[in-house]
């Protein structure tokens, strides 16, 4: 599926970011209430066990986009509040543990209020940004909660602003004043100016996997899935240079010097291709594994692990 | 040479808020974690930061509302109590009433006001539900304050609250319409579980009001309050119905003997081992009375507690409200203009007032009307 990406200018129709009387801030004002509604109707609480959370609709057909920490895994079931107060049955769907990035698929009903994602190219720090989400949790009677500030920084992963935010808004919108979301809240630091956001650049890039029910992963190159062995490459596929004590490799019965010949079926190309196989694999599946121990072929059982998190 | 400013690593808490620490906040005690992350930040590459002085509440944006605010500072005060300021006020009419917030006040009352110095001042009146005190200072042709007229300010307008200069104090964005605020629900710090002889003390938070009114494991509640304790459940329910704050004595039975505790109820989201608790505390200090309006509008004006009371204004200069509490790291409530003018009108007649349709019964009414709240509204399928 296409990301619902449009260009959006920074300014928004104002002369310059920076207020200096009543008629500019009124400008700023006018700019807000032009897109106040519409980016309250967007934005929705997120129900995950008792945990809550917040989001933002990104396509009519009810995709909503959070933070990765609201969902945690994907595929569960969570439950969607819209700014009206219905409840509606949802899906988590991919989850980005590094960036914090995650995505649900709301299951009944439609079509739905949805916000665009700004393509990010002009945005900069000192440009006026609009905070949504259900800080504390959905309350009922409470429409979603607006709050306005500046970007203070954009840095590499994370976008940091000063519309205060507080637990319960995980996952909520931070959108420019042409109504384009721009970043999805994530963390707060002890300042109310402190707040950061994870910039919808982040989703973009991984748009495929978070759009799908996938493998959690942290990252290009990191999954929560493990084994417990190095290993370096071999022509016929991965050579085990050391299995972790209690790990699932270790359990297998993998020993130092085994050459993992197919994982799953599929022939290893190299110790990385062993990490990239692992990595597509869920913790707990079962996979067998063939190998070449003293020139004899074996077959072991492995149950992928879960990398502590950090 | 230059130094990095931002710190390397800065503690941060992630957002996702476990509700059970709101509705069930002593499940929690076992998730004390709050997950604060250690998160490493990139070097800055290339964009600017933006200075203090351009944040939203910075220096230079508050110079951009120095003509919003020129008229009413004047109409603003300071309320000192024992010669520190407690909140700030707003003049109503010209012969010397004041309208403030009621709950930090004590006897001896002074006002600083613009032109005037400090005056002493005397409580007319309280209104407990609004948490309002009206004030009288010996003083006449003071200019009382413009209130807008008409309907209450929309959400996305700017809001800016003065102080006794010429600059706001500080400003935010109006983020939630007119609502009633609910209660804050209160708590012991107990634990029950269900048995035979009564619901039985399985856990007693340190440092929770039940700990300091000397519950024990192992206690067995018999009667909270004057009612009869069934079950956990009843229990539950009868605590609800003290605010933080309240005394409510509890007769336990321990060892054969049943014993008579009085414990000062504290707030269900109120202790550390609460998330809520920590990132709103972490952010700064809070209204002590910050719940159970019957109408207040929500902002997101950073503000601390003694600078509530006075009055916060549009652009246009007039006041849409009186700030009634700094209610956590993203909430200030005011009291919106209407209610604020008559509760003027109904502290004003004192204790001798006329009965008749009170701010009190227009609460309730507006508090029956907020039943189905105005929402904004998905559009349907087509």
């Amino acid at each position: 599926m296409l990301p619902p990406v449009v260009h959006s200018e920074r300014l928004a129709g104002l002369a310059e970011p920076d207020p200096r009387n009543a008629a500019d801030l009124r400008a700023i004002e006018a700019r807000l209430e032009s897109i106040v509604d519409r980016v309250r109707q967007c934005t929705v609480g997120i129900l995950v066990g008792d945990a809550q959370g917040s989001g933002v609709i990104v396509s009519e057909n009810g995709l909503v986009l959070t933070a990765g920490h609201v969902v945690m895994t994907p595929g569960r079931k969570v439950t969607v509040v819209l700014s009206d107060g219905k409840h509606l049955e949802a899906r988590a769907l991919g989850v980005n543990a590094g960036s914090d990035c995650g995505a649900v698929q709301i299951a009944e009903g439609g079509p739905f209020p949805a916000c665009k994602l700004s393509d990010m190219k002009t945005l900069r720090a000192g440009d006026w940004c609009v905070a949504t989400g259900h800080p504390g949790g959905f309350q009922e009677g409470r429409t979603p909660v607006v709050r306005l500030g500046r970007v203070v920084e954009l840095m590499g992963g994370m976008l940091q602003s000063d519309c205060p935010l507080l637990g319960g808004d995980s996952g909520g919108p931070l959108f420019d004043l042409n109504g384009n979301v721009i970043a999805i809240h994530s963390r707060i630091g002890a300042r109310t100016t402190l707040n950061l956001h994870v910039p919808v650049t982040l989703f973009l890039r991984d748009w495929d996997r978070l759009t799908t029910v996938a493998v959690p992963h942290n990252g290009e190159t990191e999954s929560p899935s493990m084994l417990g062995i190095d290993g370096q490459d071999d022509p016929k596929g991965a050579r085990v240079t050391m299995v972790f004590p209690r790990s699932p490799a270790d359990r297998a019965g993998l020993e130092t010097g085994d050459i993992i010949t197919t994982f799953g079926g599929q022939t290893p190309d190299g110790f990385k291709g062993l990490q990239k196989l692992i990595s597509a694999r869920r913790p707990g599946e079962v996979v067998e594994v063939r190998i070449l121990r003293d020139k004899t072929v074996q077959q072991l059982r492995a149950t992928i692990g879960a990398r502590a998190r950090e | 040479m230059v130094f990095t400013v931002f710190p390397a690593r800065v503690p941060f808490v992630a957002l996702q808020l476990e509700v059970r620490s709101l509705t069930r906040w002593l499940a929690l005690v076992a998730v004390i974690a709050y997950c604060v992350t250690g998160l490493s930040m990139p070097a800055t590459a290339g964009d600017r930061r933006l200075p203090e002085s351009d944040l939203k509440d910075g220096a230079r944006v508050h110079e951009a509302f120095r003509e919003v605010v020129s008229r009413v500072n004047a109409s603003t005060v300071a309320v000192l109590v024992d010669g520190r300021q407690i909140a700030l006020g707003v003049i109503v009419s010209p012969d010397g009433y004041i309208l403030t917030k009621a709950s930090d006040l004590s006897d001896d009352v002074q006002c600083r006001i613009r032109g005037n110095g400090i005056v002493g001042a005397k409580i007319v009146g309280i209104h407990s539900r609004y948490d309002v005190a009206l004030l009288k200072v010996d003083l006449t042709g003071l200019p009382a304050v413009q209130w807008a007229e008409g309907h209450d300010p929309r959400v996305g307008q700017w809001l800016a609250t003065p102080g006794m200069e010429d600059l706001p104090v500080a400003v935010g964005i109006v983020s939630v319409g007119r609502r009633p605020i609910p209660p804050e629900k209160g708590a012991l710090g107990i634990q029950l579980s269900d048995g035979a002889p009564g619901p039985k003390v399985t856990h007693v938070v340190p440092g929770s009001a039940a700990a300091r009114a000397g519950v024990q494991i192992g206690d067995i509640i018999v009667k909270a309050g004057d009612q009869r304790v069934e079950n956990p459940q009843s229990f539950d329910q009868l605590l609800h119905k003290f605010a933080p704050g309240d005394s409510v004595s509890v007769v336990v039975r321990r060892g054969g003997k049943q014993l008579t505790v009085r414990a000062t109820v504290g707030r269900a989201s109120g202790t550390p081992q609460t998330r809520g608790y920590w990132m709103n505390r972490m952010s700064g200090r809070m209204s002590h009375r910050r719940a159970g309006f019957p109408q207040a509008i929500q902002h997101d004006t950073v503000l601390n507690p003694e600078m509530c009371g006075g009055p916060v204004v549009d652009l246009s200069g007039k006041a849409v409200g009186v700030n009634i509490a700094r209610a956590g790291r993203v909430e200030t409530y005011a009291v919106p203009a209407d209610t604020a003018k008559l509760l003027v009108r109904e502290l004003r007649g004192g204790p001798a007032a006329p009965i008749g349709a009170t701010a009190e019964d227009k609460a309730e009414a507006e508090d029956a009307a907020a039943k189905s709240p105005g929402s904004p509204r998905a559009p349907r399928g087509k």
